[in-house]
Parts: structure tokens; C-alpha cells; sequence
């Protein structure tokens, strides 16, 4: 307090003994109390023993001394039963000294901003998870919509195999200029109208209007059946099955063939010319089984842990964005499926998905 | 009786203060009120038969504005560092408390607890990371505030772990 003359320091004791309340309790060495002075009950410390350690009188001064270094400042320290208070720690000739000082209005302020502040990141961190929930949303349903495409493109580039006339290959070069169009229009359009896809949290439960599995797998097959063509894969429904029973299912018809697609899609990915991927239906009780077998080269075991993760494929560069597979498991989640890959015996890998059967009335 | 005096680190809104009044008070609120310095409580446990009394230290929250002040842990025998299991970042910061714990106090026994386990299928911090932790020699504790599980388990859990190590102390 240099250069300040008594008038000036006195008006500061009085300043800091009405708005700050100063308390203060001395411990020795050994943290012993010793003595204590002014409104101490005010931090709600009562029934002081000097003579007695101050650890267990005042707990929260437990552990701190006796003090390790010259001193520190613990701002804003609150108990129950008593004010905030900022404790200084320090050394004086007589002992280790605890100081307290009202920190009620500092307290008041900062809680009031620091509140304002953590809600408004809270309600930003919402927003972000919400944002981005909306757009993996999106992007399956982008990619899923865009699966036709593929095969009407393979379609076209088959048609360009043939024999056709020099009109009927300008034709084509249309068809595929404008199936490329559509895609980019299909994802526009999503964009905009995003709020539609609530729709897709609809699934059916009662047997007329629940979708059959092995119909949704022969309409699959029947439209992929040209790009699988265009790679000289062979795809078929399991000749084994049976097809003189419904395959009924819970779900949702057009998902219920996205899904099949999106796995039949991914085994023709990895499936090499000259091979074969089957489709087929079991009967598990309760459950259904569908299965996509192919004879490719298998999943690496680096990646098969988060195959079904979103943008588990984008990350490995073989697949499209990497959602597909992701797209299937939220949405046989979703029906209280299950669904899963296994190498197979003969070599290839089959891909399944489980879901409740549902059972003529 | 011992006393042992111990805090409780994360990033904010991560339910410290909740895993506090539920642990000592058997309450619990779903307002939230930010934590402003420090908080102190107490509450004894029984560890293989021997009382303890916990010195509670509830620190605010880390967040953009204030870092957790490190002059707190002064004294403190361990820590839990908690995370809320619907924010993955909260993990990271957990993380990053421990290097600066070990950095100004030393290595203290600690847990890590993934709060708010009544909202699991929310939650963004997954099993793989939670594996990490483990294979690190954590000890990861999932407890929920709310609904009070693990939350015993886990002060009790460390408790036990400052008993064990400062009976070591005393051995060597």
C-alpha cells in the first residue's frame, strides 16, 4: 500500500469489512487451530475448538493445510450452509492463515452470464446434432433414390452393345444425358422439400398391407438384373426357395426394396465377372430371413467392424458415399430387425437381414 | 475418521453437480444451474469396513469462457473426471483434464464416469471409445443422475482406490 496515505487505507478496511465481510481462522503448522475472527458463522462455520485440527472443523480446508507454498486464492468456494466466499491461503510469523472474503455479488453476476453463456453453446450443440441427424437422413434417402438410376443407366449402356443405328445411338446418349439430369434434379428437389421424409418413419404391421420379402426380392433382381448383366455377374432368387408361401414381413414395401437393393448393389461391388449373387428367404419362426450371398473376395476384417456405420464404404473408396449399408441397418433397426454380414464356406461373403414375420389373420 | 478430500472435473452441463447432490442428498433436478468456482460437500462412505468421509469438491465446469483452475485440486487424495455420454466432445475434455491434472497435481487414483446413462441410446460416446479409456487402465463407470445408477458405485469406487493407494504409501 505505498503512497497511499491512512485516510485512503482505512477507507479501504472499511470498504472490504462492509461489502466483503472478512473472516478469518489461524491454524499453526501442524493445522491446529489456533484462533479466528469475524463473522465466521456467516460461512457457516460454528463450533470452533482451538486446540483441535482445523481439517476437521472446517472441511473444506481439509487437505489444503498446512500450506505447501506462500499461498493461493480459491475464488467463489460455496458450502450449503453458508455464503460464497473467496478464501485466501497465506502464511503470516504466527501460522498458516485462511482468509474469507463475501463473494455473494461476484457470485450473482458471474452465475448470471456464465448461465447465459453454457445454455446458449447447449442449444448450438443441439442445433448441430440436429442439423446433422437431418442431413444423414437426407443423404440416404439422395442415395437411395438414385439407385434406380443405376440400373436404367446399365440398361442404356447394354442397349449401346447392340446393333442399333447411328439415330438410335443418339437416342441413347439422351437417355443417358437425361437419366444423369434426374439424379442431380432428384437431389435438388430433396433438398428443398426435406420435411417429407417424415413420411418414412411409416411401417406396416397387419398381414394385407405388410410387404413380402420375396416379392420386394424379385422386383429388386428383376430391376438390376441389367447392370448385373453389364458385369457378367449372374443374379438370382435361390432356386431352394419356397415360393408357393407368402414371405410377410414388418416393414414398409419401397424401403423393404431399397434395402434388398442397397445389399444386392454392395454384393455386385464386390463381386468379380463370372460369378453369381443369390437372394433368398428362410424361415427363422418368428423371423424371416433374407440373405444376399455372393462369391467375391470377402470383407477385409479391418473393415467389417463398421460396415454398417454411415460413410463406413465412403472411407474405403470401393462403394458409393458409404451410406447404403448404413441406410439398411437404421431402417431394420427401426422394424425390430436385426441384420449382419458372415464369410461363407465356399468363399464370399453373405449378407443378412432379419425381421419379424407377420402372419395371415 | 479419515478424511479425504476429492473433486470432480469435466466440461460444463455434464451433471457433476447432479452426481454430487444425488451421491450426498439422494436428490436430483432436471433444471440446470452452472456451477460458479467451486462447491463444497461431504458425505462418509464405508470402505472394507473402514469409514471414510469424502471431501466433495464440485468444480465448475470447463467451457469456452474459463478453464477449471487447477489450484482447486490442491490437496485432493483423487478425482472423477465426468463426461456426458450424449456429447463426445465432453470425453475429449476429460481427456485434456487429465493431462492438466497430472501436469499440476501428480497422478491421483481417478474415474472416469459417462453420465446420464438413462439417455444411452443417445449417447454419442460408444462403446470403442469407451475401450480406449479401458485399455489406458481406466476405471470407466456409466451412471445416470437421474435415475441414480452407478453413481454410488463410482465415489465408493474411489474411494476404494485412494484407500488402496495411500495403504501403499503407507507399505513402502
Amino acid at each position: 500500500m505505498a503512497n497511499l496515505p491512512a485516510a485512503a487505507l482505512d477507507y479501504l478496511n472499511r470498504l472490504a469489512s462492509e461489502q466483503r465481510s472478512p473472516a478469518y481462522l489461524l491454524s499453526d503448522r501442524e493445522s491446529v487451530l489456533l484462533e479466528w475472527g469475524g463473522p465466521i458463522e456467516l460461512y457457516g462455520i460454528s463450533n470452533l475448538q482451538p486446540g483441535d485440527p482445523i481439517g476437521e472443523q472446517v472441511f473444506f480446508l481439509e487437505g489444503l493445510l498446512p500450506l505447501q507454498n506462500d499461498g493461493m486464492i480459491l475464488p467463489c468456494l460455496q458450502t450449503d450452509s453458508g455464503r460464497p466466499a473467496d478464501l485466501h491461503l497465506f502464511k503470516t510469523p504466527e501460522g498458516d492463515c485462511a482468509l474469507l472474503l463475501d463473494a455473494t455479488t461476484q457470485e450473482f453476476q458471474q452465475r448470471l452470464m456464465q448461465q447465459k453463456g453454457n445454455e446458449l453453446s447447449l442449444s448450438y450443440q443441439r442445433l448441430v446434432k440436429e442439423i446433422q441427424k437431418k442431413e444423414i437422413l437426407l443423404h440416404c434417402i439422395v442415395h437411395d433414390l438414385a439407385g434406380p438410376l443405376m440400373g436404367i443407366r446399365g440398361g442404356f449402356e447394354l442397349l449401346a452393345n447392340e446393333n442399333i443405328s447411328e439415330q438410335g445411338r443418339k437416342f441413347l446418349e439422351i437417355g443417358l444425358r437425361q437419366a444423369t439430369k434426374q439424379d442431380a434434379l432428384i437431389r435438388e428437389i430433396l433438398q428443398t422439400f426435406s420435411a417429407e421424409v417424415e413420411s418414412l418413419e411409416k411401417f406396416n404391421v397387419e398381414p394385407d398391407k405388410a410387404p413380402d420379402a420375396a416379392q420386394a426380392a424379385r422386383e429388386v433382381i428383376a430391376a438390376l438384373s441389367p447392370a448385373f448383366a453389364l458385369n457378367q455377374v449372374k443374379l438370382q432368387l435361390d432356386p431352394a426357395m419356397d415360393l408357393t408361401r407368402d414371405w410377410k414381413v414388418v416393414g414398409e414395401k419401397s424401403r423393404l426394396e431399397r434395402v434388398i437393393s442397397n445389399l444386392i448393389e454392395n454384393a455386385l461391388r464386390h463381386s468379380h465377372a463370372n460369378s453369381t449373387v443369390t437372394v433368398g428367404c428362410h424361415d427363422e419362426g418368428e423371423k424371416a430371413l433374407v440373405t444376399i450371398d455372393d462369391e467375391g473376395h470377402g470383407i477385409p476384417p479391418e473393415v467389417a467392424p463398421t460396415l454398417f456405420q454411415k460413410f463406413a464404404q465412403g472411407r474405403k473408396g470401393k462403394g458409393k458415399v458409404g451410406l447404403g449399408l448404413y441406410f439398411c441397418r437404421i431402417t431394420v433397426e427401426h422394424w425390430g430387425g436385426e441384420i449382419g454380414h458372415a464369410p461363407r464356406e465356399q468363399g464370399g461373403t453373405r449378407f443378412w437381414f432379419k425381421l419379424p414375420a407377420v402372419r395371415g389373420a | 475418521m479419515i478424511q479425504k478430500k476429492i473433486c470432480l472435473l469435466g466440461a460444463f452441463a455434464v451433471g457433476k453437480t447432479s452426481l454430487v447432490a444425488r451421491f450426498v442428498k439422494s436428490i436430483y433436478s432436471d433444471q440446470y444451474i452452472t456451477t460458479v468456482g467451486v462447491k463444497v460437500d461431504k458425505k462418509v462412505v464405508k470402505v472394507d469396513d473402514r469409514e471414510i468421509n469424502l471431501i466433495v469438491w464440485d468444480l465448475a465446469g470447463e467451457d469456452e469462457f474459463q478453464k477449471v483452475q487447477m489450484s482447486y485440486l490442491s490437496g485432493a487424495s483423487g478425482y472423477l473426471l465426468v463426461a456426458d455420454g450424449t456429447r463426445l466432445n465432453t470425453l475429449e475434455i476429460a481427456r485434456m483434464l487429465r493431462e492438466r491434472v497430472n501436469e499440476n497435481a501428480g497422478k491421483l487414483p481417478f474415474i472416469l464416469i459417462i453420465n446420464k446413462a438413462d439417455l444411452e441410446p443417445e449417447w454419442e460416446i460408444d462403446d470403442q471409445a469407451i475401450a480406449e479409456c479401458e485399455a489406458q487402465g481406466w476405471t470407466v463407470i456409466k451412471a445416470s443422475a437421474k435415475i441414480g445408477e452407478g453413481v454410488e458405485n463410482a465415489f465408493t469406487a474411489l474411494a476404494k482406490k485412494i484407500s488402496t493407494a495411500s495403504g501403499s504409501e503407507r507399505d513402502s
